[in-house]
């Protein structure tokens, strides 16, 4: 894999690669690619993807409020707040 | 010359009690964060539960647009990072969506395929305050259905006409507010200019339009400014601009280092959605008939004028009213005259729909049938509708208690206007003068001296028969 | 009573252990007072959730797992949080942030992964049971290791709610014990479909029965490239099986071959959307740095994940790239049809399908061991289970060299109790 494919696919990926990184990992993802090519050569003719193994019938819920208890916990777990927000830097 | 070739990307807030994958409240609140629990704040190890009522109200708007429903339908996962977004991909639907190739048509409008419609999850809120983001996850989760028209419209004002309809068609359906200000509708655009017969150009998106007429500016505008582009022999860059409100234009936004690419793929923490024959009879059950369609029929049906018609279809609640009062026996005139006159007047100044009001049908009919013959004049027939809209109150008892019948006994109307006329002196002599002005003023006062109960029309008769007795 | 952390001292099967944490809910149910480990990617409500990750690091879970909910009403006590490769994404437990765990038999071996917390802990007495959680053999493989019996149920059979998801569909919570009978019994409880998991399934009341009568067993022929010790443990419980009476037949499975990279063009896949939570922004580590949202998030993550859980992040969101999907993450999923429909054809005529867990015994840490790369191409034995969402049972056969060795039964789909019923007759 050639480098800048690397980086391209670290920013979708939101991780930010030090120099030395990108090269260990680009040598360590391109090994595996190299290695899923092998499956370039099986014939899938008229097989579907599976996506899910255990489908059964429709799964669905009922329209009903069950409140939570935890929205305080959860808004005291965030690293950084301001009262009931929870809080990012931004620049304009 | 230049054809411009516009789409619409019409994203609704479903009205369901709770959110599309967990059981919190679905609702708006001032508190920030207290609609939340794990799954929709995306914590680890939580799954998503999908709620029968946002599946069943974006199968009532698929079938509204004529849409093919897939047989299967699969959630996506679409991949991108916002810190608005908990997990940081939205649960959608990709490449089989609930619903596909659509068709609405109105009048004013060209035919409008639908590309499709998906369901979705929206994201929490950010308010930006100096050099901090705050985030409010209360939004995150909310049902949201997105529809994606093909670029079928050629101008601002047909994009409009149709987003006002389609609003008309969610509230008709009950499945969304429509309220562009608050954003439970929201509308992007996206909009091509091309010297004729060219076909489409390169595609512009406009997002962040919070009205009907901000769909109208930004379409106008945009097509102004590609146009001249391509006829100054330019090129137009294909992105997302957004409208700036202040500024009354388009401006393009920054561009990210990188294109988009959202990765879809399917959803494997929800097993596909596959509607049942059952499930499809209900939703055909849910259907009604859409408000462009009823307007007109009622125009056809009951020779009402575009206004009174388009007035009456605006809620489905008012044509509802409309056609029942109708049917209880009162004349289409009538029940039209009275509900854009004075019902509306009075719901105005209650501040009240009609379905708040303590307004109904029967207690409507109930008014207009003593009108009608001549029980109760017009000005008593008002006096009630009033107060039975903003009480809980039996009109018979109202006109009873407030003493409105129009009395049946001629001889005490005529010993009022025996006393009026001679309590004026100087006005009947200027009648028989020959000066028909003043008898207004006298219709005015035997109205108030008879509380209304006596007849306007017979009053002016009976004046000037009075008069011309007096020699 | 044993003093469970000074003899954890030398194994670190325990990320965190606080035997008074929690009291037995229920002191009449089946499993009252039993204490458990739970694989440190298992909600426990008031116990910490960090999957061995930096960037979980302090977060304390506000609620449990369905399972764990389970084991509680069956009156079992979570005592701790077991070790384990960070995410899910490993086979030695060498991969874990906060350090890896031994192999009680030998110190100098690992305890093999991802659940090697668990296994460790069961197979040091430190706990009777554990819950850990397999996607390409995380459970299976370090049951071999330190000669345990480790099950990975049929997909949907236990409710994932709870179990952090590293791939979604691959993913499922099972049990690790030495006794196979309590193996059994607590799968029985924590098996059930659940409302907050909408891919669990409504799992048969009625046990499933042999296709012929009487159990049948197939086993995997060809080379297999197996360590002299792991042939000779195979080789031996084939001729059990064999002598015990029963039908055994060598097949051949083609797609073997190809497992791997379509298990890891898959589980990548998952795992670069399941991961993307971990932002920093609504709980876990938060870089100091990063001016804006975007790079905090950045900056968080990079410092957050370890290098094995970044190599599959990039991995992940490469084969998914527009332009790359239908040659890998599409293709992927199509084979996955071929080797489901294989298993298919194998269980129609027989119940069991005999295995290695693993080509080689359990190996030594550090770079002595195998590469990264060369364990998970090892993982060819384990990962067709999770592809096809069929249970595979990993059941020690004996010892060499003073380590373990273990060997894997795979049933068709609900037919967990023949695979119990097959390791009782075989040892």
């Amino acid at each position: 894999m050639q480098k800048d494919e690397l980086y391209i696919t670290a920013s979708l990926a939101r991780l930010e690669l030090t120099e030395k990184e990108a090269d260990t990992l680009s040598q360590a993802v391109s090994q595996m690619i190299e290695y899923f090519s092998m499956m370039e050569k099986i014939d899938v003719t008229g097989l579907e993807p599976t996506t899910h193994v255990s489908i059964g019938e429709n799964r669905v819920r009922k329209d009903e409020v069950i409140e939570s208890t935890l929205a305080e916990r959860m808004i005291e777990a965030a690293p950084e707040r301001d009262e009931r927000f929870i809080t990012v830097p931004h620049i304009l | 010359m230049i054809e411009s070739f516009i789409g619409l990307e019409i994203h609704i807030q479903l009205l369901t009690k709770t959110k599309v994958f967990c059981n919190c409240k679905n609702e708006f609140t001032h508190v920030p964060n207290s609609h939340v629990c794990p799954v929709c704040m995306g914590y680890p190890g939580v799954l998503p539960v999908l709620n029968e009522e946002a599946v069943r109200k974006a199968y009532i708007v698929c079938r509204a647009m004529n849409c093919h429903l897939n047989e299967k339908a699969v959630f996506d996962r679409k991949n991108y990072f916002y810190p608005d977004m908990p997990k940081n991909y939205q649960i959608s639907q990709f490449n089989s969506p609930f619903g596909v190739k659509g068709l609405i048509e109105m009048e004013g409008v060209p035919k409008v395929r639908i590309h499709d419609a998906h369901l979705e999850e929206d994201a929490g809120k950010l308010v930006h305050e100096g050099m901090t983001s705050y985030c409010d996850y209360n939004r995150a989760g909310t049902p949201l259905l997105e529809i994606v028209t093909e670029p079928d419209f050629k101008k601002p004002e047909e994009a409009e006409l149709f987003m006002q309809n389609f609003r008309k068609m969610v509230r008709y359906l009950g499945v969304c507010d429509g309220n562009m200000e608050e954003g439970s509708m929201r509308c992007d655009v996206n909009v091509s200019v091309n010297f004729e017969g060219k076909g489409l150009g390169r595609k512009v998106e406009v997002k962040n339009l919070n009205s009907f007429r901000h769909v109208k500016l930004a379409l106008q505008y945009e097509i102004q400014r590609q146009s001249r582009m391509i006829t100054a022999g330019e090129s137009v860059v294909q992105e997302t601009r957004l409208w700036n409100d202040e500024k009354k234009r388009t401006e393009g936004m920054r561009s990210k280092e990188n294109a988009n690419d959202y990765r879809y793929f399917p959803e494997p923490d929800l097993p596909p959605y596959c509607p049942t024959k059952e499930f499809l009879a209900q939703i055909d059950a849910a259907q009604v008939e859409l408000p462009w369609v009823r307007k007109r029929r009622f125009i056809d049906e009951y020779g009402l004028n575009e206004d009174g018609a388009e007035f009456l279809t605006e809620e489905k609640e008012k044509a509802d009213f409309f056609e029942n009062a109708v049917k209880g026996g009162i004349s289409i005139a009538n029940a039209s005259s009275w509900m854009r006159g004075e019902v509306a007047k009075d719901l105005n100044k209650a501040k009240k729909s009609l379905g708040e009001s303590f307004l109904t049908v029967e207690k409507f009919v109930t008014v207009i049938k003593l009108l009608e013959s001549e029980k109760i004049n017009a000005q008593a027939a008002k006096k009630v509708m009033d107060i039975i809209i903003n009480e809980d109150a039996d009109p018979m008892q109202v006109i009873e208690k407030n003493n409105l019948m129009q009395t049946a006994d001629s001889g005490e109307v005529e010993a009022m206007v025996d006393k009026l006329l001679a309590d004026n002196a100087k006005v009947v002599a200027q009648i028989k003068g020959g000066d028909q002005k003043p008898i207004g003023f006298l219709i005015g006062q035997l109205m108030k001296t008879s509380g209304g109960k006596a007849d306007p029309k017979k009053a002016r008769e009976l004046i000037l028969n009075k008069i011309s007795q007096l020699g | 009573m044993i003093d469970v952390l000074a003899k954890d001292k030398d194994i670190h099967s325990f990320l965190e252990y606080d035997a008074e944490r929690k009291k037995c809910k229920n002191p009449d149910g089946p499993l009252a007072n039993i204490p458990c480990g739970v694989k440190d990617n298992i909600a426990v409500e008031g116990f910490h959730l960090t999957c061995a990750s930096k960037i979980l690091e302090n977060f304390v879970s506000p609620y449990n797992a369905t399972a764990v909910d389970k084991l509680e009403a069956a009156g079992a006590i979570v005592v701790g949080k077991t070790n384990m490769d960070e995410f899910g994404m490993g086979s030695s437990t060498d991969f874990s942030a906060f350090g890896g765990t031994n192999n009680p038999w030998n110190k100098e071996y690992v305890t093999g992964g991802s659940s090697g917390g668990s296994a460790a802990a069961v197979a040091a007495g430190l706990v009777p049971f554990a819950l850990g959680s397999d996607t390409g053999g995380s459970i299976r493989q370090p049951a071999a290791f330190c000669g345990v019996y480790g099950l990975k149920p049929t997909y949907g059979a236990v409710s994932r709610y709870g179990l952090v998801a590293y791939a979604s569909s691959l993913d499922v919570i099972g049990v690790l014990s030495k006794d196979l009978d309590l193996t059994e019994k607590v799968f029985n409880i924590i098996k059930g479909q659940d409302w907050h998991d909408q891919t669990s399934i409504a799992y048969p009341e009625e046990p499933a029965k042999p296709v012929n009568g009487k159990l049948s067993f197939t086993y995997l022929e060809g080379d297999l490239g197996l360590t002299p010790e792991i042939e000779k443990g195979y080789k031996a419980l084939i001729q059990k099986i064999r002598d015990k009476g029963f039908e055994i037949k060598g097949v051949e499975v083609p797609s073997l071959e190809y497992v791997i990279p379509v298990y890891y063009t898959i589980a990548t896949a998952e795992a670069s959307a399941n991961l993307a939570r971990y932002n920093g922004i609504r709980y876990g580590h938060r870089s100091k740095e990063g001016e804006t949202p975007m790079d905090l998030m950045e900056k968080s993550r990079n410092e957050g994940f370890g290098d094995e859980v970044k190599l599959r992040i990039l991995l992940g969101t490469y084969v998914l790239r527009s332009g790359f999907q239908d040659q890998y993450y599409i293709k992927a999923q199509k084979i996955r049809t071929k080797i489901i429909n294989e298993f298919k054809n194998i269980f129609s005529t027989s119940d069991i399908f005999v295995a290695p867990a693993f080509p080689s015994q359990a190996f030594k840490h550090g770079n002595a061991g195998l590469t990264a790369y060369q364990q998970k191409v090892a993982d060819k034995f384990t990962v067709t289970a999770n592809l096809t969402g069929m249970p595979a049972l990993s059941i020690p056969v004996g010892m060499e060299n003073g380590l373990p060795v273990g060997m894997q039964l795979f049933a068709n789909y609900c037919s967990e109790n023949l695979l119990f019923e097959a390791a009782r007759e075989v040892l």
